[in-house]
């Protein structure tokens, strides 16, 4: 029953995808009607703080500043995508709410439209991705075809777990300022401003506890060329799959009383 | 045939937040809904109780009560935007809900841009939206205005364009929250016979107003709720001469 409901309203609102590509578009439509450049001025942002980033940590390790910038350019962006998709799933009901109460809009159509717009700045990001890459001449393995399918994957994982946080953060309002703080902890212990390898042999298996983790390598491996880990691929597809099986459960379980909670 | 069926529904908005035992002072007083607790302890405050209406096709009704009789949340239940947590909801048909004629419009973007907008969330296509594009400039009178992005109108002419897209397309449903309107004394004449067009083409028709205007010029049925119940359903004169009668109040002309 609740399996049945959960599907009907992701399924229903899959078709409104006109919807929920103008409320995902809306946020860069707006950028670009009063400036030039648009969404490219938070891209200039990631660029200079990856700069940076990455200048001191090569002044602290030593570190080959052609293998580490470009790592940590593309890790800052592959990161800002999925932490921006868990937080924002915290108050997107919320902040969504005159849609809501305005017409029949189901909840799904929310976290596509969000989905969406985060996809569409990690793609305007993809730009100093590819600028970084002609600068350190990094050359460009097969490999980096791989990121298409783990985008895929990752952008229907996103949406399983926002569509989930979202209703929990609906309900319980402390649960959406605990994953905020986690989120900022997790930035820590997730190799994103460090690389797996800095750590010793002895804690290295360990990193293979935090999904961020599995989520992060499949992204980036491909575009930074390094070795395919098979356990991260088989980990996140494992992840989605109970995702797709019990989210919409959960989904459909809340779905038609989270109304009466925003 | 478009046809709405409600039995026995009843509805309740749980209170997570307000734990505050004064608003029980309310229980009893003629505004609003009742406010209780539900099995598992949760303060709710009953919208709803034990609805159970039909309307059919050629159905225009009027929905008349006090503030928190359940008018606007009667709407919500037709409009599939609340699922009672009781009873059994037949709806059958498209239902336009225009409690915000304006939803899904963005004042950074031309007029023409907004028509695109409000038309997706009107449910049309792009293509659909493009055939009715030159009769909605035309109607909303804005002329080269509506290749201005919207924060440079006037209040007036935001509405303007908002009423006129939101009138160009015909459901079978159309549910309003006091009825829809736009403009200045000029203006108000040419939206009342667009919306009576509108009204004209849909198969049902359902508003919540306090006007008798309304009642008179648009309907055909009038529905009086109180505390969450229907308390009388059927013919406009009768019910509108008790519903003035019971209260003591006139409905504003």
């Amino acid at each position: 029953m609740s399996f049945n409901i959960g599907w009907k309203d992701i399924l229903d609102g899959v078709c409104k995808w006109r919807i929920w590509y103008i409320l995902g578009s809306g946020d860069i439509r707006r950028r670009y009607a009063r400036t030039q450049l648009g969404q490219f001025w938070i891209s200039l942002s990631v660029a200079i703080s990856a700069l940076i980033i990455g200048l001191v940590w090569t002044i602290l390790w030593k570190a080959n500043v052609s293998e580490f910038l470009p790592y940590i350019v593309v890790s800052l962006i592959l990161w800002g995508f999925l932490s921006s998709c868990i937080i924002e799933a915290t108050d997107t009901f919320i902040s969504n709410k005159h849609f809501m109460l305005g017409q029949k809009l189901e909840p799904s159509v929310i976290i596509s439209a969000l989905i969406v717009r985060n996809l569409i700045f990690l793609l305007h990001n993809m730009v100093v991705i590819a600028l970084v890459f002609a600068i350190f001449q990094i050359s460009i393995s097969w490999k980096i075809l791989l990121f298409i399918p783990a985008l895929f994957i990752m952008s229907l994982l996103m949406y399983f777990i926002s569509f989930f946080l979202a209703i929990i953060c609906v309900r319980f309002t402390d649960v959406k300022h605990l994953i905020n703080s986690s989120i900022q902890l997790l930035f820590y212990i997730t190799p994103v401003i460090w690389q797996p390898h800095f750590l010793s042999e002895k804690y290295q298996d360990y990193l293979l506890l935090n999904p961020l983790y599995w989520f992060m390598s499949i992204l980036r491996d491909p575009l930074i060329g390094s070795e395919i880990n098979i356990f991260p691929w088989l980990l996140t597809l494992g992840t989605l799959v109970l995702a797709i099986v019990a989210i919409p459960i959960f989904v459909g379980k809340y779905v038609r009383r989270l109304i009466f909670w925003i | 045939m478009a046809h709405i069926h409600l039995k026995n529904i009843s509805l309740a908005y749980p209170v997570y937040s307000a734990e505050n035992s004064s608003l029980r002072a309310t229980i009893g007083s003629k505004l609003g809904g009742k406010i209780e607790r539900n099995q598992t302890g949760t303060q709710v405050i009953t919208a709803l109780s034990n609805v159970s209406i039909s309307f059919n096709s050629g159905d225009r009704i009027g929905i008349i009560g006090h503030n928190g009789a359940g008018k606007s949340t009667l709407l919500k239940v037709l409009a599939q935007i609340y699922y009672p947590q009781q009873g059994e909801v037949v709806i059958d048909g498209d239902v336009s809900c225009l409690v915000d004629i304006t939803l899904g419009m963005d004042a950074e973007v031309s007029g023409l841009e907004n028509i695109r907008l409000r038309g997706i969330f009107l449910g049309l296509t792009k293509k659909e939206i493009d055939g009715l594009i030159p009769s909605i400039v035309e109607f909303s009178e804005l002329g080269d205005f509506i290749h201005m992005p919207v924060r440079t109108y006037s209040s007036g002419m935001y509405m303007r364009l908002a009423f006129a897209i939101t009138t160009a397309i015909y459901p079978q449903i159309l549910v309003m929250d006091e009825m829809i309107g736009a403009g200045d004394a000029a203006f108000l004449d040419k939206a009342i016979a667009r919306v009576e067009d509108m009204i004209g083409q849909t198969e049902i028709m359902v508003v919540a107003t306090h006007s008798n205007f309304i009642i008179r010029k648009f309907c055909n049925k009038v529905l009086w709720m109180e505390k969450g119940s229907v308390k009388r359903f059927g013919d406009v004169a009768q019910i509108i001469k008790e519903y003035e009668l019971e209260t003591g109040e006139t409905l504003k002309t």
